[in-house]
């Protein structure tokens, strides 16, 4: 009988245990990363007819400065290169107060997958062609 | 005996079905939960929210799992920070927008972290519910927080050691609102030096306190490397959305703290 009932606690606590480790599971995990999330966001048919999708390559912080709003200088010398200096020049504003509304773009913009995910799927693309020619 | 094989059983059951939930997280959370149209409306919605603010850098956060299956006092599961942003696309295309610079933990070794920029569809992708939590900051706050990532420098306040329950007062790990707390603290005190702001959180941050016996929690880090009290001394504390919350809220540092839903109602927080 005592066993019975050391053994009956000694589930309760197992059981709760891994339930509380089911419920501390953060989901703090990336999803940016689904490649298949691209192809579905492209063949929604829901989305308002203006809404487009779209890989992001590079962002920048539009800096306030009083009330000018420039690219952030910093970032684009680290982000490298040509496209970032692009992008310093296109975000240049003229004027844009403190708590005034911002423009948003309609495009749905996503990340793009994981580079290991990229270099997968070309590699099964290839193998794919490669195996229809024969 | 009958019943001690029974129980036996029933561990092993549960223990299978744990570590199945442990294993299957990445997967679970890659799946959407909603349509690709409503999570795509839901992440525009909340960035035209943000944007209609005047917002140039806010705080987000999203839900991943049910409220009830939530310890009490936390409702919410990821963190982030959101900077209005150019974006160049892939065709070249320059438009404006927020990127969202997260700490995300590793899918696959549970007990580190990387830092990942993504965007408010790629955000809200997985996400249990199509709710947001959203701060605001003061413009002061605002314009500091974009100047630290301007100057890239909040990947110096990265620890890739990862704990879901991670303890906001000491460097020996970190969660994604423990990150944000840094981050926000470091754009504040203009420094990231960890151990002043360490310092300066013991001193004036009020972390949430993990209502689960310390017993449970334990047993828990077993089964995952995701989570441990190794870091934590007798009371096990955290950093959630709600306490940041009302830490920028006590200091006013925050402008609005809102919940944003999918039907369009914003609630203060």
């Amino acid at each position: 009988m005592k066993n019975t009932r050391s053994t009956l606690m000694l589930t309760a606590l197992l059981s709760s245990a891994l339930l509380t480790h089911s419920a501390m599971a953060d989901d703090s995990f990336d999803h940016s990363g689904k490649a298949s999330k691209h192809s579905a966001l492209a063949a929604s048919e829901g989305l308002a007819t203006t809404a487009s999708v779209a890989s992001a390559v590079v962002a920048v912080p539009v800096v306030l400065t009083g009330s000018v709003v420039v690219a952030g200088s910093a970032v684009v010398e680290s982000t490298v290169n040509e496209s970032a200096r692009n992008l310093h020049r296109a975000s240049h504003q003229s004027s844009a107060a403190h708590n005034q509304p911002l423009v948003i773009t309609e495009t749905i913009i996503t990340a793009d997958p994981a580079p290991n995910q990229v270099v997968t799927t070309k590699t099964k693309v290839i193998t794919t062609t490669t195996n229809t020619k024969r | 005996m009958r019943a001690y094989i029974t129980s036996i059983g029933l561990v092993i059951v549960l223990l299978m079905s744990g570590i199945h939930d442990v294993y299957a997280g990445s997967q679970q959370h890659g799946k959407p939960t909603f349509t690709p149209e409503a999570i795509a409306t839901f992440s525009k919605d909340v960035e035209k929210y943000a944007a209609s603010e005047g917002a140039r850098a806010f705080i987000i956060a999203r839900r991943g799992r049910p409220i009830e299956d939530m310890p009490k006092g936390i409702r919410f599961t990821h963190t982030a920070v959101a900077i209005y942003s150019t974006i160049q696309l892939s065709d070249g295309n320059m438009v404006k927008g927020y990127a969202i610079h997260n700490l995300y933990q590793d899918a696959e070794e549970q007990g580190r972290s990387h830092l990942i920029t993504d965007y408010p569809v790629d955000f809200f992708w997985g996400a249990y519910a199509l709710e947001a939590g959203i701060i605001i900051p003061s413009v002061e706050v605002q314009q500091a927080l974009v100047n630290l990532y301007r100057d890239d420098k909040a990947k110096l306040l990265h620890n890739a050691r990862y704990s879901v329950v991670a303890n906001p007062f000491n460097s020996e790990r970190q969660n994604c609102t423990e990150y944000t707390l840094d981050v926000l603290n470091a754009a504040i005190y203009s420094t990231t030096d960890i151990a002043q702001l360490k310092v300066n959180a013991k001193a004036h941050f009020s972390p949430q306190k993990v209502n689960m016996s310390r017993a449970k929690l334990g047993l828990a880090s077993m089964f995952s490397d995701g989570v441990t009290l190794s870091d934590h001394g007798r009371k096990v504390e955290t950093t959630t959305f709600g306490s940041l919350a009302r830490y920028m809220q006590k200091y006013d540092l925050s402008n609005k703290a809102v919940t944003f839903t999918r039907t369009g109602q914003i609630e203060n927080i």
